[in-house]
């Protein structure tokens, strides 16, 4: 088969696009290819671009809420990870989780960690696994309507960020 | 660096089905809480990240002391015989920041810095040997995690730069040489069986490489959810099978096509033997009939460590080392073709 663009070369690069079950071909030479720019560029493929569009549309994450976040700590904006589809440091988990938990659980089938564990967790991560119960302590209080607890909640987290 | 001189220890050919498993490699991703992981450091905080790991490392109380080798220091072929090695990975030999690896002495372990995660602990073992890989790995890591603070989360587990490798941060990965799946053209259906149950099947150097002298890693895929006792116990009963079914077809093979067999074998150990230019590709194609030959006891004469061994070094940066000089191409293949005949031609 011969080059569709020029009609001089043999076609070496087939292309096949389905839109709305409509298939369009077109069978190329390398020369053209280049010109095109269809090759010569490295052709990425991200994981970013293949999962986000499923867990996305799957799970009515507010992208606009989170298109405004930026990790305060290595600067990854939502833009970025979505489009490396990797993370900036361990605090990215907090601030995109709304984001990254159905995107983990759709790579791994699971989100929950039931592997080992460090001998030391540091000092910071122990304050934040204690932080995190204590907020949820909260809201089930709240939940409850027993305000005494919730109370007594509130004034511990508090204290909780003033000490870190 | 000497490195390249020394017997490569993980391709003994010795143990668990050592005829189709080369060898078992095991790998924990973490990465530091304090820093931002490689995708968001700066330079200048993946030195600071790369002198203080080096620092951490060199300190370990072990019984196996670490040789540190500062790869942003090292010259091009010395960097790409610790890869040739695998002792580190293609990520870690073409990154542009600076970064480290330790290895021990008898490189079964070692310890790649700034990688694509902050730390990347890799232990390797011969033929099928995933326990004793995994614990080598392990036991490291506990030592570590009691001297630097390890980004970790208590849903999550360990926190790594790529989604995919999160939780347990564990990989192992198995060596196969599967010519005959490969000649009887069943191994797309063996990728396709591994990947309906969450396996991944890569090129000899691991991720983004091609399959070389029918050669494949078979991996876990999720990291997440399941412990790393799991996970390995899983590996414990998928890869017999697929060992079973190239062996049952260099049964077959030989049975029914003993003849055509024998002769590839026999041709390919001829050309080795004899050939004055060799690249590359061709001689990890030879190489690989020479390989099943010695397993089918049709050459008995050869050692399987003296074949595994070839495969690393035909590579570019192990002639040029052997040689001890930088050589183009064309130069490279007749001192590759040197080589196998001066290492064949001895038994």
């Amino acid at each position: 088969m011969m080059c569709q663009i020029c009609n001089d070369y043999p076609a070496t690069i087939h292309i096949t696009e389905i839109i709305n079950d409509n298939k369009t071909e077109l069978h190329i030479c390398a020369e053209c290819g280049k010109q095109k720019g269809i090759i010569g560029k490295k052709i990425t493929f991200s994981l970013g671009d293949l999962v986000s569009g499923i867990i996305e549309e799957k799970t009515n994450v507010k992208t606009d809420e989170l298109q405004v976040k930026k990790c305060s700590f290595c600067k990854m904006t939502f833009e970025k990870m979505r489009k490396i589809a990797k993370l900036g440091c361990v605090h990215d988990i907090g601030v995109f989780g709304e984001w990254l938990e159905p995107f983990i659980e759709k790579i791994h089938g699971s989100s929950q960690h039931v592997g080992k564990t460090p001998k030391q967790i540091n000092q910071e991560a122990k304050k934040d696994i204690e932080l995190a119960k204590l907020k949820k302590e909260l809201q089930e209080a709240v939940k409850k309507e027993d305000y005494e607890s919730a109370a007594r909640l509130r004034d511990k987290i508090k204290n909780f960020g003033q000490n870190k | 660096m000497e490195i390249y001189k020394k017997p490569i220890g993980w391709l003994r050919g010795e143990g668990d089905f050592a005829s189709v498993v080369v060898s078992t490699r095991v790998r924990l991703a973490r990465n530091l809480s304090n820093y931002p992981f490689i995708t968001s450091v700066t330079p200048q905080q993946a030195k600071e990240i790369d002198n203080y790991l080096v620092d951490k490392v060199s300190k370990l109380q072990l019984n196996m002391p670490f040789t540190v080798y500062r790869l942003h220091e090292m010259d091009d072929v010395d960097r790409r015989v610790l890869f040739e090695r695998h002792l580190i990975s293609s990520e870690h030999l073409n990154s542009k920041l600076n970064r480290s690896v330790a290895i021990t002495e008898n490189e079964r372990v070692s310890i790649m810095i700034n990688e694509e995660d902050h730390i990347r602990l890799q232990s390797l073992e011969s033929s099928f040997n995933p326990k004793v890989a995994f614990e080598a790995t392990n036991c490291i890591d506990d030592i570590l995690s009691e001297v630097v603070s390890y980004a970790y989360d208590s849903k999550y587990g360990y926190v790594t730069c790529c989604p995919t490798n999160i939780g347990t941060g564990l990989r192992v990965s198995v060596m196969m040489h599967l010519p005959a799946i490969v000649y009887t053209k069943q191994i797309e259906k063996v990728i396709q069986s591994l990947t309906r149950v969450s396996y991944t099947i890569r090129g000899f150097y691991g991720e983004g490489t091609s399959p070389l002298g029918n050669f494949f890693q078979v991996s876990n895929q999720t990291t997440l959810g399941r412990s790393e006792q799991d996970i390995i116990e899983e590996l414990v009963k998928v890869i017999p099978e697929i060992v079973r079914f190239e062996t049952t077809w260099r049964e077959k093979l030989s049975k029914d096509q003993g003849k055509n067999l024998e002769n590839t074998i026999w041709r390919a150990y001829g050309v080795l033997k004899s050939a004055r230019s060799i690249t590359s590709e061709e001689a990890l194609e030879l190489l690989s009939a020479i390989r099943l030959g010695v397993n089918m006891k049709l050459i008995e004469s050869v050692p399987l460590q003296v074949v595994n061994e070839l495969f690393i070094m035909v590579q570019p940066g192990h002639l040029q080392k052997i040689y001890g000089q930088q050589m183009k191409e064309g130069t490279r293949d007749i001192t590759r073709a040197d080589l196998i005949r001066e290492k064949l031609n001895k038994f």
